[in-house]
C-alpha cells in the first residue's frame, strides 16, 4: 500500500511536468560555430575616439541629350573622383573634443585636362574644438556642420545649408549627402531633461564668393561661401510632447527666418513629420539674378528674364511627409515640398520658353538653376519626393533603394535607383542609376542628361 | 490505525505538489523576476558583440554599446545604442525611449525619427531584445502543466521551466505574442519565441552562458534564431557591463551626436 502510494505520487509528478521535446527542433539551427564565437574585447574608457577613414573611388557617366535650352558650358560625359576621406572625433583632456572632417579629391574627366587646378580639390568640412563647460552645457568653436531638420528630401529649417554643397557638377549621391561644408561659428548648447536650447553665431570672414565653377582653387576652404555674412541661430527643442517640437529663429542678410518642426509616431510602422520656415524675401529669380550681378557672374542691369524685383513678400517653405516601414525591412517615404519663393508653373514655362528662344535668356535660365542648387532649395514652388529604402535584402550584405523628385507643375521627374553591396566589413560597393523624365522644356526633362550612372567603391581603413 | 497511516502517507506523497501549488509564483512574478535576471535595475552601460551566421558560417560582426536606464514613469528601459563596428557604421546611434525613437547618422550629421517597426530592423534592434522589460508591456499567464515543462537549454541540458505566454498590455509592446520559458527556482530565462501581431513567428532566443554581472548571475550570450530567414542565426555576447550614472537628458535627439564623447 505504502509503495503503491509513493509510486502514485511519483507518477503524478511525472505527469505534471512534461518534457517539451518539440522545442528541441530549434536547437538544431544553432550553428556549431556559435560555440566558438570570438570573445569581445574589454574596454574601460568612457569616452571614445571616433574615426571613419576611407578611400573612395566614384566613377560617374552621363548620357547627355540635345538641349532645347542650351547650357553656357559643355557638359561632361564622364568623371572619376578618387578621394581620401577622414572623419575624426578625438577626446582630449578633461571634457575637450577635437573634431576634423576632410576630403581630398583627385578628379579625372572628359572635360579635365591632364594637369589642371581642377584635378585636385580639398573639402575641409569641419575643424573645431568642443568642450562640456558644465554638465550638459556644450560649446563648439571652429568650422562646424550644424544641420537642422527632420525631413528627407528638403529641409526648410536647415538654415546653414546654403552655399555649403560641393560637387555640384556631379549627382554622386554620397558627395551630395556627406560632403557638405561646415560654417565657421561658435555654438552653445544646453540640454535639459525636457529638451534643449541651441545658439550659434557665424561671423562674416570675407567677401562673397561666386558660385563655384570647374576652375576651383584646389585648397580653397570656401570661407567666401560659408562665411560671407554674419548669421545667427536660436533653436529650442522640447521632448515633453509626443510631437517632439522644435522652434527656430535665424537671422541673415535676408532677414529673420522663423521655423519649426513636428513629428509623431502614428502607429507601429508609420511616422508623420512636418517642417516649416518662413521669411520675408524676394523671389528665387530675383535673388539669383541679384547675386549673379553682385558676384560678377552676370552683367549688371542686363537681365532678360522677367521678374518683379524689390518686393519681399513673406514666403513659406514646407516639407510634410510620412515614412512607413513594412515587416520585411522596406521603408517608404512620401513628402510634399512647398517653396513659395520658387518658380510657379507659369513662371517656369515663361523663362524656359525665353531660354529656348534667346541665348542670353538661356544663360540666365541656367544661372537661376545653379543658384537654387547652390542654395540647396527647390527650383519650383511645388514638388513631391518619394523614397524607397530596402535594408538587408540579403542580411548585412545588400541594400536596395530608389528616390524620385516629381515637379507638381508639369509631372516631370528625376529618379535614381541604388544598390549597396557589402562584401566584407571594410568594403562597400555601390551603384546608382539615375534618369530624367519629361519633355525637354519641363523642370527635370530640361536637365542636360537623360541617364546617369555611378559606380562607387569604398575601402574603410 | 492502518487507515490513518494510509491517509498520512497519501498526504505526504501529494504534499510536494500541494506545497508547490501554494508557493508557486504567479506568471507576472515569474516574468518580473526574470526581467531582473536579464538586467539590473540601476542604470548601466554594456557592450554587445553580435556575430551573424548564415548557413552556419560567421558572416559579419557588429559591436554596439548600449546605455540603459529605467524610465520611472513607464518602468521600461530607455536605450541609447551606438555602433562601434563595422567601420561603415561607426557612431551611428539609435535612441529608443518608449515610442520616441531617433536615428542619428554621423556622416550626414542629422537625425531622423523612426517608427517602432524600424527599430526592429538592423542590429540595433537586437540590443533592445536584451533590455526590454517584459513585465511592463505584456500580460503574462502560465501555460502548459501546472508543474512546468522540462526544456533543453542551448547546451542541451534539461531545465525545469515555467512556460509563460505574454500578450501586449499596452501600445508600447512591439510583439504580438511571446512564448517564454523561465527556469524554476533560479528565474533564469531559458528560451523565448517572439511573434508578430499576425501570429507569425519572428525569432527565437536562447539565453546562454550565465555568468556574474553587476551583482547577479545573468546570461552573457543570447542566441537569436531568425524564424523568417531560416539561414540566419545571430549570437549576442555582452561584456563590459558597468553601473554608471546616466542623466535623463541623454535620452533626447540633440544628445545623439555626443554619445560616447
Amino acid at each position: 500500500m505504502v509503495v503503491g502510494l509513493c509510486l502514485l505520487g511519483m507518477a503524478n509528478a511525472a505527469l505534471a511536468q512534461s518534457t517539451s521535446t518539440s522545442e528541441d527542433d530549434d536547437l538544431k539551427r544553432i550553428p556549431p560555430a556559435a560555440e566558438v564565437a570570438p570573445s569581445p574585447s574589454s574596454s574601460t574608457s568612457q569616452r571614445f575616439s571616433e574615426q571613419r577613414i576611407r578611400i573612395e573611388d566614384a566613377f560617374t557617366g552621363w548620357d547627355n541629350q540635345t538641349l532645347v535650352i542650351p547650357t553656357p558650358a559643355a557638359q561632361p560625359s564622364w568623371q572619376n573622383r578618387l578621394s581620401l576621406d577622414a572623419d575624426i572625433k578625438l577626446p582630449l583632456a578633461n571634457a575637450w573634443t577635437f573634431g576634423f572632417s576632410d576630403r581630398l579629391n583627385v578628379f579625372a574627366g572628359s572635360l579635365l585636362s591632364a594637369v589642371s587646378r581642377a584635378n585636385a580639390q580639398n573639402d575641409l568640412r569641419e575643424i573645431y574644438l568642443s568642450d562640456e563647460l558644465v554638465p550638459r552645457t556644450y560649446i563648439e568653436a571652429g568650422r562646424v556642420n550644424l544641420k537642422e531638420g527632420i525631413a528627407y528630401g528638403y529641409n526648410p529649417t536647415d538654415f546653414f545649408k546654403t552655399r555649403s554643397a560641393v560637387q555640384l557638377s556631379s549627382i554622386d549621391p554620397s558627395a551630395a549627402r556627406e560632403s557638405r561644408l561646415g560654417v565657421v561659428m561658435i555654438k552653445a548648447q544646453r540640454l535639459f531633461d525636457g529638451g534643449s536650447i541651441t545658439a550659434a553665431y557665424a561671423p562674416r570672414l570675407t567677401d562673397t564668393a561666386p558660385i563655384p565653377t570647374s576652375a576651383l582653387a584646389s585648397f580653397d576652404p570656401g570661407w567666401g561661401r560659408t562665411n560671407a555674412d554674419g548669421r545667427g541661430l536660436l533653436s529650442v527643442s522640447w521632448n515633453g510632447s509626443a510631437f517632439n517640437p522644435q522652434l527656430l529663429a535665424f537671422h541673415d542678410a535676408i532677414g529673420t527666418h522663423w521655423g519649426g518642426s513636428l513629428s509623431r509616431v502614428l502607429n507601429a510602422g508609420t511616422v508623420a513629420y512636418l517642417e516649416w520656415s518662413g521669411v520675408r524675401e524676394p523671389s528665387l529669380t530675383a535673388r539669383a539674378l541679384a547675386f549673379g550681378e553682385r558676384t560678377g557672374a552676370l552683367p549688371a542691369g542686363l537681365s532678360v528674364i522677367e521678374h518683379v524685383s524689390g518686393r519681399k513678400p513673406f514666403s513659406n517653405d514646407l516639407s510634410i511627409g510620412a515614412s512607413w516601414t513594412s515587416a520585411f525591412n522596406l521603408t517608404l517615404n512620401v513628402e510634399y515640398h512647398y517653396h513659395e519663393s520658387g518658380l510657379s508653373g507659369p513662371e517656369f514655362s515663361r523663362i524656359s520658353e525665353q531660354g529656348a528662344n534667346n541665348t542670353r535668356s538661356a544663360s540666365q535660365f541656367w544661372y537661376v538653376r545653379q543658384y537654387a542648387a547652390d542654395q540647396q532649395e527647390p527650383l519650383t514652388r511645388r514638388e513631391f519626393f518619394l523614397r524607397a529604402d530596402w535594408q538587408d535584402v540579403i542580411p548585412s550584405t545588400l541594400n536596395l533603394g530608389a528616390i524620385a523628385f516629381v515637379a507638381e507643375n508639369d509631372g516631370s521627374g528625376l529618379a535614381q535607383m541604388y544598390a549597396q553591396y557589402f562584401p566584407s566589413r571594410n568594403w562597400t560597393i555601390s551603384a546608382y542609376v539615375g534618369t530624367t523624365i519629361g519633355p525637354k522644356t519641363s523642370v527635370f526633362g530640361s536637365l542636360p542628361w537623360r541617364v546617369s550612372g555611378v559606380v562607387q567603391v569604398v575601402r574603410y581603413l | 490505525m492502518k487507515t490513518s497511516l494510509s491517509f498520512l502517507l497519501l498526504a505526504l506523497s501529494i504534499l510536494p505538489l500541494g506545497a508547490r501549488a501554494v508557493e508557486a509564483p504567479t506568471a507576472d512574478e515569474v516574468v518580473t523576476a526574470s526581467d531582473a535576471v536579464r538586467n539590473p535595475s540601476e542604470p548601466f552601460e554594456r557592450k554587445l558583440t553580435l556575430v551573424e551566421y548564415i548557413d552556419g558560417t560567421a558572416h559579419s560582426q557588429t559591436v554596439l554599446r548600449v546605455y540603459s536606464k529605467v524610465d520611472p514613469a513607464t518602468g521600461q528601459y530607455r536605450n541609447l545604442v551606438r555602433y562601434e563596428e563595422p567601420p561603415r557604421d561607426v557612431a551611428k546611434t539609435v535612441l529608443m525611449n518608449g515610442t520616441v525613437m531617433w536615428f542619428y547618422d554621423p556622416a550626414a550629421r542629422s537625425s531622423v525619427r523612426i517608427s517602432p517597426q524600424q527599430r526592429l530592423l538592423g542590429q540595433a534592434a537586437q540590443g533592445d531584445v536584451v533590455t526590454v522589460n517584459l513585465a511592463h508591456d505584456y500580460r503574462a499567464k502560465l501555460v502548459g502543466p501546472a508543474a512546468g515543462e522540462t526544456l533543453n537549454d542551448a547546451d542541451q541540458h534539461a531545465r525545469s521551466c515555467w512556460h509563460v505566454e505574454l500578450v501586449p498590455s499596452n501600445d508600447s509592446a512591439i510583439y504580438g505574442r511571446i512564448d517564454y520559458w523561465v527556469e524554476q527556482g533560479s528565474f533564469h530565462p531559458v528560451k523565448s519565441k517572439f511573434y508578430s501581431d499576425s501570429g507569425r513567428l519572428l525569432k527565437i532566443a536562447y539565453y546562454h552562458k550565465y555568468g556574474e554581472s553587476l551583482g547577479a548571475q545573468r546570461p552573457t550570450e543570447i542566441i537569436l534564431i531568425d524564424a523568417v530567414n531560416s539561414k540566419l542565426v545571430t549570437t549576442m555576447n555582452t561584456s563590459d557591463d558597468k553601473a554608471r550614472a546616466i542623466p535623463d537628458n541623454w535620452y533626447q535627439r540633440d544628445y545623439l551626436p555626443r554619445v560616447g564623447q
